[in-house]
């Protein structure tokens, strides 16, 4: 029991340690955007192949520093291939959760028009607008708006 | 006799009903044949990989588009900006 007990605090450690695991990894099945009820929610479409995504997540990495609990990002992966998006994660400091939607369940439920698309909740989770693709102009019109939600 | 032909000659030949409807099927099926090849926006993973693109290597294109232009003396024709004017 002792050496198993042993293993296992290790591989908490390293496992704890991960940057890819410091935030929330949900599959889609268990996504419920009420469970967020409270907090602005920035709902973030991505995929690995989409290259305005890369520039997104640094983007939203920094907002989450700046709104911290006022605001939750929920970055919803549509990668078919798991491995892809897991790789992606890799590459980046990722402090918000991430939904699994390999099968484009719920990118089916919201008509995903681009890639990347942004949606932002209130603190009832009523819609307040989308945003399509991603651009180095765009960012600071997007700061804007959430500050914007968080604020009221 | 010549009336009664011409009459003949001009009287339209009239499919049988099951003749029409089945071309009617088909005529629908054709044409909605085509409405729903969409690709999501969602589903292009496979589509923005590199192999897919139809210019692979651009590099390569580019220097044969330049011996091309070098020997024909003209430009142009695959996938190129200009108009042939021979000023780029």
């Amino acid at each position: 029991m002792k050496p198993f007990c042993r293993r296992l605090a290790i591989m908490l450690l390293v496992l704890g340690s991960s940057p890819l695991l410091a935030q929330q990894q949900i599959d889609v099945e268990d996504f419920d955007l009420s469970d967020y009820k409270g907090k602005v929610v920035y709902l973030d479409f991505w995929a690995s192949w989409c290259t305005p995504c890369r520039a997104s997540f640094p983007f939203m990495a920094e907002i989450t520093g700046i709104h911290g609990d006022e605001l939750a990002i929920v970055a919803v992966n549509v990668d078919e291939k798991p491995a892809d998006a897991l790789d992606f994660l890799k590459d980046y400091e990722v402090p918000f959760d991430v939904v699994f939607d390999h099968a484009g369940q719920l990118a089916t439920e919201y008509k995903v028009p681009g890639m990347p698309t942004s949606y932002l909740f209130d603190r009832d989770g009523t819609p307040i607008g989308s945003h399509v693709g991603f651009r180095k102009k765009d960012m600071d019109a997007i700061r804007e708006w959430i500050a914007d939600a968080v604020s009221k | 006799m010549i009336t009664q032909r011409i009459i003949n000659m001009k009287s339209p030949t009239r499919l049988p009903g099951a003749s029409r409807a089945l071309i009617t099927v088909a005529a629908l099926t054709l044409l909605s044949g085509c409405s729903s090849l969409g690709v999501k926006p969602w589903e292009r993973g496979t589509l923005a990989k590199p192999e897919m693109a139809l210019d692979s290597q651009p590099v390569v294109s580019a220097l044969d588009d330049h011996i091309y232009f070098s020997k024909e003396a003209s430009s142009g024709g695959r996938s190129f900006g200009g108009g042939g004017c021979g000023c780029n």
